[in-house]
C-alpha cells in the first residue's frame, strides 16, 4: 500500500465563498508533507477536513483504502486514528503530562499507559515530566509534549497545524530540526500547515503548494523551488526574476545568474545592496530587473555590465 | 465554522442527538409563549370584550407613560453619573464611581416599600410636618413616585454600559480628537456620544424591559399597568383568555424595543476593540465640583443610602423573627427553589452552549436566541402562559386517565420551570463567555485522542469552564431569589419565598416587618455586584 492518504475532489464553501476548489492528493505512507499557501488559502480547513472536524461539500476521502468520507459515510474524528497536533498545541491544563499523554490511551492497564508514556517521553527526551502541568513547561517542551500525546494512539498520519508559530524565533531551527527526528524515526506519515516557505523546505519531503483553495503544485522541495509552477510559488520560496520572451514567462533565481565578460545579455545596476558575504544586485535587461548575487563590489551607479543566465524554468 | 456545509444534514443525521435534544427543550422553553400567543388570536371572552372597551387603553397609557418618563430619568441620572465620573476629576470621583452601581443590590419593589413607610400616612415624614402643623399632606402612592423610583433602581444599567462604553471610546480617541484641536465638549458631543450610542440604546433597551416587567412597585403603588393587568385578568377575573391578551400586547412592545436595539447595533459602522492610555480627566473648580457631587449624591443617596439605613435599622429591631419557623421555613424555601432551578437551568445552558460550540451554524445561534426569549419577557406573562399550558396538560390527565388532583398546576415542578424559562438566558450567557475563554482547541484534540462529543464534554470541557458554571449558578439564583411577580403566579399553595414574603407583608402594612427578609435580598444580591464591579472597570 503506497498512498495512506487519498483525497478525490474535496470541496468546501462558507456562506457562497470557496474555500476549497476541487482538491485531490495521495500522500505516500511514511513521507513528511507541508501544506504552505498565504492566510485564506484554505490551508487550515483542508487539514479540519482530513482530521474530521469540517466536512466537506463533496468528494471522498480515504485512510489506508478505507473510505472515511463520503457522499454516504462520514467517520467521526475520533474514530479516524488521525493525530492532531494544535496551533497552541491545546494540552489540556487541568491535567498533568502524564493524563495529558494517556488521555487517548486511558482504557489501557496502569502498567502499560506507564510503558507508553515512558516510551514516548523518551522519544522526545523529556523523561521524568510525567507529573508537572502544562503551564510548568517550555513552549518548546508542551509542542515535543502535543506530538507524542497524538501519537499515543499510533495514528496512521498525523497533522500539524502551523506547530512553530508560537516558539519563538531564536531556537526555531532546533525545535525544527527535533520534531523532524522524532517523525523520521517513528516512521509516521505527517501534515504539517505553515506559511514559512523555509520551514516547509526544511521539514518536507513533498510540498501542497495552496492559493485560493486550489492546489497550484504538489512536488518534491527541490522541484518546487527549480521549477515552480507560477510567480506565487516562485516568490514564495526565496528571491525570484521573471522573464517574459514569445509569450512565455520564465523564472530565474539569483543564484543562477552571473556578471561575465562578454555575456550574453546587457544590463545595467539599478541597485545595490551589502549583505556581509555577497552583493545582491538588482539589474536592469531590457525592460525587465533581474536580481542576482555577486561577491564582486560594483563602484558606479547605473554602471553597464554584462551577465549570463542558466536554468530558466517556464512558467507559464 | 465546525460542523456545517452543504452536506451536514448527513453529518447532522448521524450526531442529530446533541441537536435534537436542544431543540426539544428549546421547544419546551417557549411553549409558554406560543401558548399565549394562540389563547390571545382565539375567540375573545366577554371579559376581554369589556376589558378593551373600558380599561385596557389606560393601562397600555400608563405603561407608556411609564417607559419613556422612566427612559428619561434612568439616561439622566446613567449618563450623566457615567459621564462626570468618567471625564472630570472632582473629589470622591472614585467613590462615586463605585457607589453609583450599588442600587443594583435593592430590587425596585423594596425601594418601593421603604419609601411608602418613610413618606407614607404613618411614615416619619408625614409625622415631622404635621408636627410643624402643616395639614395638607400628599400621598406618596401614586404615579410619579413609581417614575422616580423606578429609575432610581433602573438607572445603574445605563450607568454601567454607558461608562465601560465611554472610558472605552475616549480612552482611544480623546488625545487624537484633543490634537486636532477640538474643546473637550466637542469631543463629548462629536465623537464620544455618536460612538456611545448603541450602548446607550442597549442599556436603554434593559431598562424599558424591566420596566414593562415591574409588578411589585406598580401593584404596590396602585399604578395599573400592563402587568398589573396579567394578575388582575389572571386572579381578579379568572380569564385566560384576557390575561394571554394582554401578555401578548407587553410582549409586542418588548419585541418592538428588541428590534429597535437590534436595527440601531446593526447600522453601527465603527467598532474601537484596542484601548490605549488612560483617560486624562478635566479638573473641575470648587463651585463645578459641589454641582457634580451634589448631582451624583442624589441617586446614590435615594437610590442605596436611605433605604439601606432603613432595611438594617428595621431588620435590626425585627431581627427576633429569624429564629422564627415562618423565616427559616421562607428561607429554606427560597433557597430549594433557586438551587434546583439554577441546577437545571446550568444543565440546559451547558447542553446548549456546547452544542452550539460543536455544532457551530446557523440553527444553533438562532435556535439559542429563541431558548433564551423568556429573559426579555416579563415574569407574570411567563407565568401566565406556563399557567395554561400546565392546566391543560392537568386536564387531559384528569380526562383520560382518571388521575385525582393535579399532576403539574401549583407544584415546585412548574416553579422551577418558570424560573428556568425566564432565567435561562443569564446562565447561558455564563457558559458560553466560559466557552469562548478556553478556546475550541482543546475540544477538537480531545475528540482527535477517540473521546466521542460526551465524554470530550464531561472530561476537558466541564472541567475547564467550571468556574464560569459556578459563577452562572450564583447569578441564577440570585435572579432567581429576587423575582416577584412569577413566583407569586406559579408557588405552590402557601410556598412562601424571600420576594414573595416580603411583597405579602409590605401589602398588609407590615412593611417595617419585611424588612429582615429584604435584607436577605440585599445581602445575597451583593455578589453579583460584586461580579459586575470586575467586569465594567
Amino acid at each position: 500500500m503506497k498512498h495512506i492518504l487519498s483525497l478525490q475532489n474535496i470541496s468546501k464553501s462558507f456562506d457562497k465563498t470557496k474555500v476549497l476548489e476541487n482538491i485531490s492528493l495521495d500522500i505516500d505512507k511514511g513521507k513528511i508533507i507541508s501544506l504552505l499557501g498565504k492566510s485564506g488559502s484554505g490551508k487550515t480547513t483542508l487539514l479540519n477536513i482530513i482530521a474530521g472536524f469540517e466536512t466537506s461539500d463533496s468528494g471522498n476521502m480515504s485512510l489506508s483504502n478505507k473510505i472515511i468520507f463520503d457522499k454516504s459515510s462520514f467517520i467521526e474524528p475520533q474514530k479516524r486514528n488521525i493525530g492532531f497536533v494544535f496551533q497552541n498545541y491545546a494540552l489540556f491544563p487541568h491535567m498533568n503530562i502524564f493524563e495529558n499523554i494517556t488521555f487517548g490511551v486511558d482504557n489501557k492497564p496502569l502498567e502499560e499507559k506507564k510503558k507508553i508514556v515512558s516510551g514516548l517521553l523518551k522519544l522526545v527526551d523529556l523523561e521524568g515530566l510525567e507529573k508537572r502541568y502544562p503551564h510548568e513547561l517550555s513552549g518548546g517542551q508542551q509542542q515535543r509534549i502535543a506530538l507524542v500525546r497524538s501519537m499515543a494512539l499510533n495514528p496512521q498520519v498525523i497533522l500539524l497545524d502551523e506547530p512553530f508559530s508560537s516558539i519563538d524565533s531564536m531556537i526555531k531551527s532546533t525545535i525544527q530540526q527535533q520534531l523532524l527526528k522524532i517523525l523520521k524515526n517513528s516512521h509516521k506519515t505527517a501534515i504539517i500547515v505553515t506559511h514559512d516557505a523555509n520551514e516547509a523546505m526544511a521539514l518536507s519531503d513533498k510540498i501542497i503548494y495552496l492559493e485560493d483553495g486550489k492546489i497550484i503544485q504538489y512536488d518534491t522541495p527541490q522541484n518546487i523551488y527549480k521549477y515552480p509552477k507560477s510567480k506565487d510559488v516562485a516568490s514564495s520560496f526565496g528571491i525570484a526574476s521573471f522573464i517574459v520572451n514569445e509569450g512565455k514567462t520564465y523564472c530565474i533565481r539569483p543564484n543562477d545568474i552571473s556578471f561575465v565578460k562578454d555575456g550574453t545579455y546587457q544590463a545595467y545596476i539599478k541597485n545595490k545592496l551589502y549583505q556581509g558575504e555577497k552583493y545582491i544586485y538588482e539589474v536592469k535587461v531590457k525592460e525587465e530587473l533581474i536580481t542576482l548575487y555577486s561577491t564582486e563590489d560594483i563602484q558606479d551607479d547605473y554602471a553597464k555590465v554584462e551577465i549570463n543566465w542558466e536554468n530558466l524554468s517556464v512558467i507559464n | 465554522m465546525r460542523f456545517v456545509g452543504n452536506s451536514v444534514k448527513k453529518l447532522l443525521n448521524r450526531l442529530s442527538h446533541w441537536i435534537n435534544l436542544s431543540t426539544f427543550i428549546t421547544l419546551i422553553l417557549v411553549a409558554p409563549i406560543i401558548v399565549i400567543v394562540i389563547n390571545a388570536l382565539g375567540t375573545q371572552s366577554d371579559t376581554l370584550i369589556h376589558l378593551k372597551e373600558t380599561v385596557l387603553s389606560d393601562y397600555i397609557i400608563n405603561t407608556l407613560i411609564l417607559l419613556l418618563t422612566v427612559s428619561f430619568l434612568a439616561l439622566f441620572f446613567g449618563v450623566g453619573g457615567a459621564y462626570f465620573v468618567t471625564f472630570y476629576d472632582f473629589k470622591f470621583s472614585k467613590f462615586f464611581g463605585i457607589v453609583l452601581v450599588l442600587p443594583f443590590l435593592i430590587p425596585s419593589y423594596i425601594l418601593g416599600f421603604v419609601y411608602s413607610d418613610i413618606f407614607g400616612f404613618y411614615g416619619v415624614v408625614h409625622l415631622f410636618v404635621m408636627d410643624m402643623g402643616i395639614k395638607n399632606y400628599f400621598d406618596i402612592l401614586n404615579m410619579n413616585s413609581v417614575i422616580v423610583i423606578l429609575s432610581l433602581a433602573l438607572y445603574p444599567y445605563i450607568y454601567l454600559i454607558v461608562k465601560a462604553s465611554f472610558s472605552k471610546n475616549s480612552s482611544f480617541l480623546l488625545n487624537p480628537a484633543l490634537s486636532l484641536g477640538a474643546g473637550r465638549l466637542k469631543i463629548f458631543y462629536r465623537v464620544i456620544l455618536p460612538l456611545s450610542r448603541p450602548a446607550i440604546i442597549g442599556a436603554l433597551s434593559l431598562v424599558m424591559m424591566e420596566t414593562i416587567s415591574e409588578y411589585g412597585l406598580v401593584k404596590y403603588y396602585g399604578v395599573d399597568t400592563l402587568s398589573t393587568a396579567v394578575f388582575t385578568a389572571w386572579f381578579g377575573l379568572n380569564d385566560p383568555n384576557s390575561a394571554a391578551y394582554i401578555s401578548t400586547i407587553a410582549m409586542v412592545m418588548v419585541f418592538t424595543i428588541l428590534i429597535v436595539e437590534k436595527l440601531n447595533r446593526g447600522s453601527a459602522k465603527y467598532k474601537i476593540e484596542s484601548i490605549s492610555a488612560p483617560i486624562k480627566k478635566n479638573k473641575l473648580s470648587i463651585i463645578g465640583q459641589i454641582g457634580v457631587i451634589s448631582f451624583l449624591a442624589i441617586p446614590f443617596i435615594f437610590g442605596f443610602m436611605i433605604p439601606i439605613i432603613w432595611i438594617l435599622f428595621y431588620s435590626f429591631e425585627h431581627y427576633i423573627l429569624i429564629i422564627e419557623n415562618e423565616f427559616v421555613i421562607t428561607v429554606i424555601n427560597s433557597f430549594v427553589a433557586a438551587f434546583i432551578s439554577a441546577f437545571i437551568i446550568m444543565s440546559v445552558a451547558i447542553l446548549l452552549g456546547y452544542t452550539a460550540r460543536v455544532f457551530d451554524n446557523g440553527y444553533m445561534k438562532y435556535l439559542l436566541k429563541v431558548a433564551t426569549l423568556g429573559y426579555s419577557i416579563p415574569g407574570a406573562v411567563i407565568a401566565v402562559g406556563i399557567i395554561i399550558l400546565s392546566s391543560s396538560i392537568d386536564n387531559y390527565f384528569i380526562e383520560h386517565f382518571k388521575i385525582d388532583g393535579l399532576l403539574l398546576g401549583g407544584t415546585l415542578f412548574i416553579l422551577c420551570f418558570g424560573y428556568t424559562a425566564r432565567f435561562l438566558a443569564v446562565g447561558l450567557n455564563s457558559v458560553e463567555s466560559s466557552f469562548e475563554k478556553i478556546g475550541f482547541g482543546v475540544n477538537k484534540a480531545s475528540r482527535s485522542l477517540n473521546k466521542s462529543l460526551f465524554q470530550t464534554l464531561i472530561k476537558i470541557d466541564l472541567p475547564l469552564i467550571k468556574g464560569g458554571v459556578l459563577a452562572g449558578f450564583i447569578l441564577v439564583f440570585i435572579d432567581i431569589l429576587k423575582e416577584l411577580p412569577a413566583t407569586l403566579i406559579l408557588r405552590p399553595f402557601n410556598y412562601d419565598t424571600l420576594a414573595t414574603k416580603t411583597y405579602e407583608l409590605a401589602s398588609i402594612e407590615m412593611v417595617q416587618e419585611s424588612s429582615i427578609y429584604a435584607l436577605c435580598i440585599v445581602v445575597v444580591s451583593i455578589i453579583p455586584i460584586i461580579f459586575i464591579l470586575r467586569n465594567y472597570k
